[in-house]
């Protein structure tokens, strides 16, 4: 480079570091002042409450009963994806109007240390003894002083056993199954490295957060000889296929798995990845400038009551967390086994992820070129 | 002719200024400051996104991987076949339109093509799911052992671009084609021009500024679409918009997704430079070799009995036009037809068909955040529409009659931001109102302009279509005639561009309301829109809930235009409003 364009470089980039100051600066308070102690405790009647979450992931009579215990208005905006929802947080800190957001407990860390999260005054969240310990005290937030889980579920596989006869009991045989003539061309995994990728990682003893090329390129060559040749669509949520029968072997959260199963042809099975799989649980967070912290805290403690917890699960399918929520639910209740996928399960079967810019960039990166490699 | 008096007639930089100071304020400067990442190394884990201190290429240098390569490829292969389908399936449908209809049937030709797209993009996409599956409608009704074998491959991916970006084609060659005045073909042919002579010389030459623009609004998106390929394209359709999409988002790494989109824009640059390039060689190719003149030579005159045999040809000829005609809008509801359907499927899973019930379309009034979502995208799509077709057109004026270096600098920009991945769009905007403070603070206002941005190039490039083939000395005559600048531009060049104002509000309307990531980027509290709110209910398993929002929205905005168009046509001065709907 010329130590011309060096300097016309260097300038823009001191333009646009400026003007990323302007965006900081403006975003308000600083981030560091704030005790959760001193937040004010009383709940204004007729004040709303923002959220910011996946759509239909509240149940609408919880929403109502606790606008009608508290007088608070309750207003829920959606986000397109979780990725989305961290980039806004990021760059708004302070400044994006919402009082409570719901985020998956891996980008914790970064909004941490991003300053863009208030810290819970767990004092008034009583509710958190009766969460699973599965759910607490997770690598992404050891003390839960800035999340606090909303609900979260696993990965594993689903397959059709009118199909395919024998269950695969690991990650390593349900990749295997792949090759069978019958599931040719009907078969999805999941669009994201971070499940895709990584569970070679849980199906073969090697550390998830791994920064070692090699083992990247053990993952890469395993797949694009074992899966990719065999391989229908990527899919995160191939609940629909799977209810229709279109696909018969797939990669799947537990949600999704359930949905599907319930829908779908009664042959359908599901099991939890092993010998290791992730574990992701969505978690309130405090945004940064929160404005409505008072009733943020009593909303997430209300929901943290195990027949509102219940009433939750009923809507959405998803284990909240709650212990005792599961007594609340209805006997018929289908699949109550993935919906508490981690009963009876050792707690070190689930690796939850926190993972390095380092490890995202190799992780992606080799998600990209077995793509790539895919196409026609 | 005097120098003066062609300043007079003229627009100079007068109409390009609105629509550039726009564009740089909300689209060029937020995007620089995204694009300048490219020169960083990204900090995920500290309060700036990216470090600048150290200004390198060496994201370049990563972002031009082999990865990128291959799917750079096949992205392309995947526009230009669908570019060229887009077209060859859109002209025959804009000369049925605007030459062998008219008066109701051309109305309702027009609406029959438009109104799908106000269903949501992903509902239409993810619609042909249903139609294409293994255990899909069309499938059951044929009876095959081994499925169509399209869902999920690389024609499945062709052909949902196809789908999706045909109105975009359509629209601007119709436009093009109606200004072409009837009496001159019949002038061709009095004067023993054959058919297809006529057909190249006076029709396609009409069309010219139309097929172009066209080609720009089908080519350019389709290139930085990801979300068409991932529903219908399966494995073998990897696309350059999710590589540059996924580095912003999976991995947070905005300096290489910055790079890689800086790469993306120069590369489709340089396609369009070549394919410019290529067709000025064609065109000075036919002018010199002059195919048609030695067909005529070659082919013995038929006599005085032609014209009645042409005719009888033409005939011919108009009524397999309109049977194409009718299988191509077959094709187009086809996908619209079933969400209607599925909107009434009792079941929880949208594609598993549960037994027919009003189940879905008696819970939305109950569903706070759907309703909500859906007066937000109404509301955002009008005010954006007015606001994107008044910038638009002045663009499109400016592209069609301004010098020569107002014209260049304007159509680069409009590419730019025509080209530029959503992505980039909507961090640098959002980047760009934060820094703003509270002038930008309402979610609304935010959503207006950043859907204007948007939509601008598509208004731009159909007005231009109209306008280049139209004679600019009418407006020189009306200055002689001593018309002021006002007048002209009220009198003369409005009622000229009417029709593709129109087609373009449709077009800008069908992109605010498709808009996710921006959208999603940008928003504020009470500010979610459908289509956003669509793809978040994706994680809970698309449900009914949506397919019914999606046809209440699309029935909506038709009964909408209906009743502006309507309102305008009793009102006699905006008659051509009406018109420009009807053909009149």
């Amino acid at each position: 480079m010329s130590t011309r364009s060096r300097r016309l470089l260097a300038m823009s980039a001191a333009l646009a570091s400026a003007l990323l100051g302007t965006a900081a600066c403006s975003s308000g308070n600083a981030p560091t002042s704030t005790t959760s102690s001193s937040y004010p405790t009383a709940i204004a009647a007729g004040s709303t409450l923002h959220i910011y979450s996946w759509a239909d992931y509240i149940a609408p009579d919880n929403i109502a009963a606790f606008e009608r215990a508290t007088g608070v208005k309750v207003a829920v905006d959606t986000y397109a994806s979780s990725e989305e929802a961290l980039a806004k947080l990021r760059l708004t800190s302070g400044t994006s109007g919402y009082d409570l957001v719901v985020m998956d407990g891996s980008y914790v860390p970064q909004l941490v240390a991003n300053h863009a999260l208030l810290p819970w005054d767990k004092a008034r969240l009583p509710g958190m003894k009766g969460l699973s310990p599965a759910f607490v005290g997770k690598s992404w937030d050891p003390t839960n002083t800035y999340a606090i889980p909303k609900s979260g579920g696993s990965t594993g596989y689903v397959w059709d056993s009118a199909v395919l006869t024998t269950a695969p009991t690991s990650w390593n045989e349900f990749y295997t199954a792949f090759a069978n003539p019958s599931v040719h061309g009907r078969t999805s995994v999941i669009d994201g490295a971070a499940s895709f990728v990584t569970s070679y990682f849980w199906g073969n003893g090697i550390d998830s957060e791994t920064t070692d090329p090699a083992n990247y390129d053990k993952a890469s060559g395993y797949f694009a000889s074992t899966v990719m040749p065999h391989l229908k669509s990527f899919n995160s949520y191939p609940r629909g296929d799977l209810a229709s029968g279109d696909v018969v072997l797939a990669q799947a959260f537990t949600g999704d798995a359930r949905g599907a199963m319930i829908d779908g042809p009664k042959t359908l099975r599901f099991a939890l990845g092993s010998p290791k799989t992730d574990l992701y649980v969505d978690h309130w967070v405090l945004p940064q400038g929160a404005g409505n912290i008072a009733a943020a805290h009593a909303f997430v403690q209300f929901l943290l009551e195990p027949e509102h917890a219940a009433t939750d699960t009923l809507f959405h399918g998803y284990n909240t967390g709650v212990l005792a929520s599961r007594d609340h639910l209805p006997a018929d209740t289908a699949y109550l086994d993935i919906i508490f996928f981690d009963r009876g399960v050792p707690a070190d079967r689930f690796v939850t992820s926190t993972p390095t810019p380092q490890t995202r960039k190799l992780s992606l990166q080799t998600f990209q070129r077995l793509k790539a490699q895919a196409a026609r | 002719m005097s120098g003066p008096r062609r300043r007079r007639g003229r627009p100079g930089l007068l109409p390009a200024l609105p629509p550039l100071v726009w564009l740089c304020l909300f689209f060029l400067i937020p995007t620089a400051l995204v694009a300048v990442f490219s020169a960083g190394e990204s900090t995920p884990f500290s309060s700036t996104p990216v470090d600048l201190a150290h200004p390198t290429l060496a994201r370049y240098r990563e972002a031009a991987s082999d990865t990128f390569r291959l799917v750079f490829v096949n992205t392309l292969e995947l526009s230009v076949v669908g570019t060229a389908l887009c077209l060859g399936l859109a002209f025959p449908m804009a000369y049925l339109i605007t030459r062998r209809l008219s008066g109701r049937w051309k109305m309702l030709a027009i609406a029959a093509v438009v109104i799908p797209y106000w269903m949501p993009f992903l509902l239409r996409t993810y619609s042909w799911r249903i139609l294409l599956g293994d255990n899909g409608i069309v499938n059951s009704a044929l009876q095959l052992d081994d499925g169509l074998g399209i869902l999920d491959t690389f024609a499945g991916a062709q052909l949902g671009v196809v789908y999706n970006y045909l109105p975009l084609a359509v629209l601007p060659i119709a436009v093009a084609l109606d200004k072409l005045d009837p009496s001159l073909r019949w002038a061709g042919r009095d004067l023993g021009a054959s058919r297809w002579r006529v057909f190249w010389q006076v029709t396609v030459p009409a069309a010219r500024p139309g097929v172009i623009a066209a080609a720009l609004l089908v080519f350019i998106p389709l290139m930085g679409d990801y979300v068409t390929p991932s529903i219908l394209g399966g494995v073998q359709t990897p696309v350059v918009g999710s590589l540059i999409s996924e580095s912003f988002l999976s991995s947070q790494d905005w300096a290489l997704g910055a790079a890689a989109a800086v790469l993306l824009i120069g590369l489709v640059g340089a396609v369009l430079g070549l394919g410019w390039v290529l067709a000025t060689l064609v065109s000075r190719l036919t002018s010199r070799v002059r195919p048609l003149d030695l067909a005529a030579r070659l082919r013995p005159r038929s006599g005085v009995s032609a014209p009645r045999q042409h005719r009888a040809e033409r005939d011919l000829w108009g009524g397999a036009l309109r049977v194409f005609g009718a299988l191509l809008l077959a094709t187009l509801w086809a996908p619209i037809l079933v969400m209607v359907a599925y909107s009434f499927n009792r079941g929880r899973t949208l594609n598993v068909w549960g037994g027919f019930g009003t189940r879905w379309y008696a819970a939305i009034p109950a569903n706070e955040v759907l309703v909500a979502s859906i007066g937000v995208s109404l509301r955002v799509a009008a005010v954006s529409t007015v606001l994107a077709v008044a910038l638009g057109t002045l663009a499109g004026l400016a592209l069609a009659r301004s010098p020569k270096l107002v014209r260049g600098s304007l159509s680069t920009v409009l590419l730019v931001v025509f080209v530029s991945p959503e992505i980039v769009t909507g961090v640098g905007l959002l980047l760009f109102f934060v820094s703003g403070g509270t002038l930008f603070g309402d979610g609304f206002v935010r959503l207006v302009l950043a859907h204007s941005v948007l939509s601008i190039a598509v208004v731009a490039f159909t007005v231009r279509a109209r306008l280049a083939g139209l004679d600019p000395r009418l407006a020189d005559a009306a200055a002689d005639l001593g018309a002021p600048p006002w007048a002209i531009l009220r009198r003369v060049t409005i009622p000229l561009v009417v029709p593709a104002v129109v087609a373009a509000a449709i077009l800008a309307s069908t992109f605010s309301l498709d808009d996710v990531v921006v959208s999603s980027l940008v928003s504020t509290v009470g500010t979610t829109t459908l289509p956003v709110y669509i793809f978040s209910s994706m994680r809970n398993g698309l449900g009914g809930d949506a397919a019914t929002a999606g046809v209440l929205v699309m029935w909506l905005v038709a009964l909408s235009v209906l009743a502006l168009s309507l309102i305008f046509r009793r009102r006699g001065q905006w008659r051509a409003f009406a018109d420009g709907l009807v053909g009149g």
